[in-house]
């Protein structure tokens, strides 16, 4: 990611984090080379990844981060979103809707999962997007 | 469709308060920095003058940043606290902190930082460097102590 566009944020895996993430991200307006109609997907496919943090990355297993590195790769917005949790199981009392993932695939480009630096990622990349 | 809030997972409870935010020296760091401490602000009982002066705070800090850290990079650690919030920057260069307080002043008045931060000091580190404590709590200080 080109550094001067790039960001990282490290919070508590908190609800309340979700909210911190989504308003910081919300400042990348007009800075970003994106329109406000893909900065909306960008900020709803975030939400919801960071929501699965939240919800599901430290089940059962003491207190853990939630990270969320943002920037611009050859002009396209990307956004991976870490845990340091055990990993995620499938859960049949799980408290969402089960949209999660699939909307995240709908709004991002490109949607991948995977194990990075001894974390969890989901890694998002967004269409290059006009001003 | 009605969709349940977003709850903390148990793991949560006791998880450190402290947020962290790191991004280079410029127009983002402006724009994500004040951001960051008003969200942060917000989940706590300052009243909203005081969240709203936080930010600025860290807008200030995110004005100067280019002149104050050696890598050109504003980091800025969070604690939340029920009644204040402490911002961390740095590390910074050695000497930063005191020329950044003494341009701030310089700037008319008390100056951004000092004038609304409750508490301000700097701490050394390790390798010269240092870090710059910033406490925003109910009231400001009277002038803010500046250690």
């Amino acid at each position: 990611m080109s550094p001067s566009t790039a960001f990282e944020l490290s919070l508590p895996a908190r609800a309340n984090s979700v909210t911190v993430v989504r308003h910081v991200l919300a400042g990348v307006a007009g800075v970003w080379p994106v329109s406000s109609e893909l900065l909306d997907d960008i900020l709803i496919a975030v939400t919801e990844a960071c929501a699965n943090v939240v919800t599901h990355a430290y089940r059962d297993v003491p207190a853990g981060t939630l990270e969320v590195h943002c920037g611009i790769e050859a002009g396209h917005p990307v956004v991976v979103v870490r845990d340091h949790g055990p990993g995620f199981v499938p859960r049949t009392d799980s408290p969402g809707l089960g949209i999660g993932i699939p909307l995240m695939g709908a709004l991002a480009e490109e949607l991948s999962a995977g194990h990075a630096d001894g974390a969890h990622e989901v890694r998002m990349s967004f269409a290059k997007g006009a001003t | 469709m009605n969709r349940p809030p977003v709850e903390d997972g148990p793991a949560a409870v006791g998880s450190l308060e402290r947020a962290r935010l790191s991004v280079a020296c410029g127009v983002l760091a402006r724009s994500l920095a004040g951001r960051f401490v008003a969200a942060l602000g917000a989940g706590t009982r300052l009243p909203i003058d005081r969240v709203d002066e936080a930010a600025l705070i860290a807008e200030a800090l995110a004005d100067r940043c280019g002149e104050l850290t050696p890598e050109g990079r504003l980091e800025l650690a969070v604690t939340t606290y029920p009644d204040r919030l402490e911002v961390r920057v740095g590390p910074l260069a050695g000497g930063a902190a005191l020329r950044l307080l003494r341009g701030d002043v310089e700037r008319g008045g008390p100056g951004a930082i000092r004038g609304m931060a409750t508490t301000v000091e700097t701490r050394p580190m390790r390798g010269g460097q240092e870090v710059l404590r910033v406490v925003i709590a109910a009231h400001p200080g009277n002038g803010a102590r500046v250690a």
